[in-house]
């Protein structure tokens, strides 16, 4: 978190001073968006935090285990990647989950589904950012063009294991 | 400021929690809370350089330069240029969503937009580096991005289509 920080003040401090710095009125209208964003986005943050976090305290991973092993294959794949849509977690929950079922025997390309499932729909995100930024219709379209990526990458890497 | 979005997200946040409550009991519904404003807490910082980053792209980025590079016309190359910046592009959604906002501003199309998306979320470095390696291992980490490497363009496209064939939908939505 500290170096995030450190990485995203630093490119908004350079950005400003490219600002400041080149000719042309380009501080107060950055600023005036800047604002803008602000405003239309924090007020929603603390209940889409509060929604996704007990979200993510109801999905059951230890029921979900025995149906995504190494010779699932494509069913498995699909369950894996219908239960990574539906994680609303940020990285700090959702890679402990993968540990978790691949001690419970979870195959690599089910996981690879998995994975990409939960880093593409990635509700917490959607919730957060996407919708409060970018509107329902923008991300509707996105998540209908993002359907098939899941089962696609746990295709491609089950294919790339058998060679 | 609390518009639709908004009392969504709050019906949403109650029935979860009374959910929680009633099939987890009162135990995780705390834990849940608690965990809930750590996070808050924590990102508000990272939010406000978002929001200046954003702010500062949409002046600063020539809407002509994005156009060509990034817009309806821009091919397979506008979706290409979108995934190497978004498996760069290190960090967090708080910084990637900014940068979108003011792509989109400046004239970047939908599909443009869903490859960097998809591409930073799929195939971005900053996170394979600080998250998949350590827990997932080097082996599993590049199997499962070398099979990524073909999304941002199946999304990007499937997303251009779809914006053709339902453009009145998008003008409908917030």
């Amino acid at each position: 978190m500290l170096i995030s920080a450190i990485i995203m003040w630093g490119l908004a401090s350079v950005l400003a001073a490219v600002a400041i710095v080149r000719p042309g009125k380009n501080l107060a209208p950055a600023l005036r968006n800047t604002r803008d964003q602000a405003l239309m986005v924090l007020p929603r943050m603390p209940v889409t935090i509060v929604a996704a976090g007990f979200i993510a305290e109801l999905i059951p991973q230890e029921a979900i285990g025995p149906y995504i092993g190494g010779d699932s294959g494509l069913i498995g794949i699909l369950i894996a990647a219908a239960v990574g849509a539906v994680m609303p977690s940020g990285p700090v929950i959702s890679f402990p989950i993968a540990i978790a079922l691949v001690q419970l025997g979870a195959g690599t390309p089910q996981l690879v589904a998995f994975l990409t499932a939960w880093s593409t729909f990635a509700m917490h995100r959607m919730f957060l950012f996407e919708i409060p930024m970018m509107g329902w219709g923008f991300t509707g379209k996105r998540l209908l063009a993002s359907v098939v990526l899941p089962p696609t990458a746990g295709v491609i890497s089950w294919g790339m294991l058998a060679l | 400021m609390f518009d639709r979005t908004f009392f969504v997200f709050l019906a949403l946040a109650i029935a979860s929690a009374i959910a929680v409550w009633f099939v987890k009991g009162p135990e995780s519904f705390w834990r849940a809370l608690e965990s809930d404003a750590f996070l808050l807490i924590s990102i508000i910082p990272l939010l406000g350089a978002g929001f200046l980053i954003g702010g500062f792209i949409q002046v600063l980025v020539p809407n002509d330069l994005v156009a060509r590079w990034l817009g309806e016309n821009s091919g397979i190359r506008g979706i290409a240029v979108a995934t190497v910046a978004g498996l760069l592009t290190p960090g967090g959604p708080m910084v990637s969503f900014p940068i979108v906002v003011g792509l989109a501003s400046a004239g970047a199309d939908i599909g443009a937009l869903v490859a960097y998306l998809t591409s930073w979320s799929v195939l971005g470095l900053s996170r394979i580096i600080m998250w998949e390696m350590p827990f997932m291992g080097f082996e599993f980490a590049s199997v499962r991005w070398t099979a990524s490497l073909v999304l941002p363009f199946i999304a990007g496209y499937i997303a251009r289509e779809l914006q053709i064939r339902i453009r009145p939908a998008a003008e409908a939505g917030d």
